[in-house]
């Protein structure tokens, strides 16, 4: 067929040439590097002999940077300018992190992601974690004895695509050429499968650091096929921690309240109450000590049952993704093979209970959680740079964790590409004009599961423009979102008729120069304005008077079969409360208003559309409609 | 790589290079589409020209869609009528009796929804299943046997219906859970 005569296979690597690559787990507590190096995979050692890299980033005066233990080391001593758990903030924004995570640093928005005042200046998420990959690809280069031809980074199955995106900037920045990103679960999934030569649906509880994933994955004869994802992006083991910080500020009557504590002592009982944690997993009872700035000491005792009282939420949580992961992937917990558990945080005994409990069998614990994810992405990355694979061809089949779609009107989502769709996919859809002689149409891509635009995320903005003036219903712009096998998304636009087309690589822009990362295509005036909250604003104003504009040339048309009169009047009446707010320049104001106003509308849109529809169709010629 | 456009006319079965029948062995396809994607994946050209790397990821996306409409029985039956010049959407007409027929199903849905109902939820469920696996059957002989093109059209219809109240009854259940 002349559609597979492609050529084979190009690995241009001639046979004996060994091609130096590995797997990163960039991890939210620690990191790991691994190659594949006589056949198997194995994690690669510092010179002191450690595996693990605590993924901190301690920034010094005149530009010196500290990473991992010494890092680490530096956190009571320094805690503002020592950065931990940096994965937690990427391509996030200030709005989306954590209480606690807020008062323990110096941080503001930076473009499009958030940003941390550091002794040495701000620095971003992508830049601190180049940090730490960069200590990794030095590790590697010294130990393997030459470049790398590439790597493959994993990240948490439930990324966006913002922080999947965040993650090959960082990773390019520390001079990485990144082969793949590999969901976490799934690299697990592939260390965990080669080795026992599996064949059946398992399910990967990967609760990390700072993320939970669920994977289910079908293993059939060398190819892994990931069914369905689900997850929770902001929930892990340091969320753990905090419930014993808020355990010990409680019982020592320490001040609750955010900022009070001096940065110091914060750190100290933090570190004080991972400790506890992690004591907790093999003893019944830990002991709690620390001494604080003022001269007084804290020291208590956290038993085994009070700590899971205190997370008995938390391990919760973790619950209902899994219900929903194996809703999608159509799967019982009947048709369950295994339970693999990855993720430091899966040592804990209460989720090892909890586990076991709901998949009524007992979880697989023969692979190091901490190491199998590297593992993976290290069989993984041996193969993509074209050597030869002990365990023979084997081939990988991942999803998309999140529904991808375009802003419709009213501010409701309609979505393009499911959730849980095996990647690489490109789907279409086409979308009219609106108004008589519209010539520009302006695309929201959003990320999420949910209805309403916004509470999905936002992933970019762009215009299609030179549309030719049509009646409204007359143009027809197919969109076609396309998945790529990282899981990175490309949306582009075609007014069918003319050929006119604009596209857009969704990249949100991030703290670097525009040289060292690709400027997003087409209409980036949104995020030209340096000032998240006058972006904010800004927005909100662009957003409200469109929703006037479409409004208001409704109503100048005929309306009589539409709309009566004590609607048109309440119209009215919203209308002008969304003119007032814009006139204030009151970002609450607007949104509240523009909310009201778009609550009352829809309905409206809807009827007109169709009366317009009707009309278009009885204006034409039979000729047309062919 | 063919056009793009010859897409609409591209045979999913051709593709994978399957016999263009509705009843399908899900072994088959399970083993045909590994057959491709096993070959033109991505991560087979990642060393690969810029070129190859595209016509991976067109060829990959393809084998995708293909292997998700033969796999689902509603876009299978869809695919096959499309082939044979019908479009499902241009025939949405159902049947008078299976209209009230899904004011039944949807009355007991809300119903069983409203009173927080998890048997009736769960029975509700066995028997859309089973209505649904009816369904399916009959789909295969007018599509494979008779030839029943329009009959094919209205089971597509039917069984559309079904997967969206199937959808909203496990929406119920998981509200129920939660």
């Amino acid at each position: 067929m002349a559609l597979l005569s492609i050529a084979e296979p190009g690995q241009s690597a001639a046979p004996h040439q060994h091609r130096l690559a590995v797997g990163i787990d960039l991890g939210t507590t620690n990191s790991l590097v691994a190659a594949v190096r006589d056949g198997s995979a194995r994690a690669l050692r510092d010179e002191e002999g450690m595996k693990l890299l605590p993924s901190v980033v301690h920034y010094l005066p005149g530009g010196d940077v500290e990473t991992g233990f010494e890092a680490r080391g530096a956190a009571l001593i320094d805690p503002l300018n020592t950065i931990a758990s940096v994965k937690r903030w990427m391509g996030r924004r200030l709005a989306d992190l954590s209480e606690a995570h807020r008062r323990a640093y110096r941080l503001l928005d930076g473009r499009g992601m958030v940003a941390v005042e550091t002794v040495a200046g701000a620095r971003s998420p992508v830049e601190i974690s180049a940090e730490i990959l960069k200590v990794l690809r030095q590790r590697a280069e010294q130990a393997l004895g030459g470049e790398l031809v590439g790597a493959v980074i994993t990240v948490p199955a439930y990324f966006d695509d913002a922080q999947r995106q965040a993650t090959k900037d960082a990773a390019q920045l520390a001079g990485l050429n990144v082969l793949r990103l590999l969901n976490e679960p799934t690299a697990a999934a592939i260390a965990y499968g080669l080795e026992h030569a599996s064949e059946g649906i398992y399910a990967v509880y990967d609760l990390g650091g700072g993320t939970f994933d669920i994977s289910i994955l079908r293993l059939t004869r060398g190819v892994f096929e990931v069914l369905a994802v689900n997850g929770d992006s902001a929930l892990g083991g340091d969320d753990f921690d905090e419930a014993v910080y808020e355990w010990i500020v409680a019982q020592a009557h320490l001040p609750s309240e955010s900022n009070v504590l001096p940065a110091r002592d914060h750190r100290a009982l933090m570190q004080q109450a991972r400790q506890a944690k992690e004591c907790l997993s093999s003893q019944q009872e830990a002991e709690i000590f620390a001494r604080l700035s003022g001269g007084s000491a804290v020291a208590l005792t956290l038993t085994r049952a009070v700590f899971e009282e205190l997370t008995v939420s938390l391990v919760a949580r973790t619950m209902m993704p899994v219900r929903k992961a194996l809703r999608d992937a159509g799967t019982a917990i009947t048709d369950i093979q295994g339970i693999v558990l990855v993720g430091g945080a899966t040592r804990m005994p209460a989720i090892r209970r909890a586990v076991a409990e709901y998949f009524r069998r007992e979880p697989l614990t023969d692979v190091d959680p901490d190491e199998a994810v590297a593992l993976g992405a290290a069989t993984q990355a041996h193969a993509l740079a074209g050597n030869r694979t002990e365990a023979g061809d084997w081939l990988l089949l991942d999803v998309t964790p999140l529904s991808l779609g375009l802003e419709t009107m009213g501010g409701l989502t309609e979505r393009i590409i499911a959730r849980n769709s095996t990647l690489p996919v490109a789907r279409g859809q086409d979308f009219t004009t609106f108004k008589d002689g519209q010539t520009a149409m302006s695309l929201h891509v959003v990320q999420g599961e949910r209805e309403r635009v916004a509470d999905c995320r936002s992933l970019a903005r762009f215009e299609l423009r030179g549309i030719p003036p049509m009646p409204a219903g007359g143009a027809r712009i197919r969109v076609i979102f396309q998945v790529d096998a990282d899981g990175l998304l490309s949306v582009s636009a075609r007014e069918q008729s003319t050929g006119v087309e604009a596209s857009v690589s969704v990249r949100p822009t991030f703290g670097l120069d525009d040289g060292q990362i690709g400027a997003m295509l087409g209409d980036s005036a949104a995020h030209a304005a340096s000032d998240a909250k006058l972006r904010a604003l800004q927005e909100q104003i662009i957003e409200a008077r469109r929703l006037l504009e479409s409004i208001e040339s409704a109503l100048a048309g005929d309306t009589q079969s539409w709309l009566d009169d004590a609607d048109h009047a309440r119209l009215e009446a919203a209308m002008q409360a969304l003119r007032d707010a814009l006139r204030a320049e009151n970002a609450d104001r607007i949104r509240t208003a523009a909310a009201a106003l778009n609550e009352l509308s829809t309905p409206f849109a809807a009827r007109r559309m169709d009366d317009a529809v009707r009309k278009a169709l009885a204006g034409r010629q039979l000729a047309d409609l062919s | 790589m063919t056009g793009r456009g010859c897409e609409l006319r591209m045979s999913y079965f051709a593709l994978l290079d399957l016999e263009a029948r509705f009843a399908l062995s899900m072994d088959d396809l399970d083993r045909a589409y590994r057959a491709l994607a096993s070959r033109v994946h991505p991560d087979r050209f990642a060393n690969g020209t810029v070129a190859e790397r595209r016509d991976a990821l067109e060829l990959t996306t393809e084998a995708n869609e293909a292997y998700r409409t033969l796999k689902t029985p509603v876009l299978r039956a869809r695919h096959l009528l499309k082939l044979r010049g019908i479009d499902v959407d241009e025939n949405r007409e159902a049947p008078a009796a299976f209209l009230s027929a899904q004011f039944e199903w949807r009355e007991k849905l809300g119903d069983a929804r409203a009173a927080r109902d998890e048997a009736a939820l769960h029975t509700l469920d066995a028997a859309a299943r089973q209505h649904a696996g009816d369904l399916n059957a009959r789909m295969a002989a007018q599509l494979d046997g008779s030839r029943d093109d329009a009959g094919a059209v209205a089971s597509v219809l039917q069984l559309m219906f079904l997967e969206k109240l199937l959808a909203d009854l496990g929406d119920a259940s998981e509200a129920l859970e939660a």
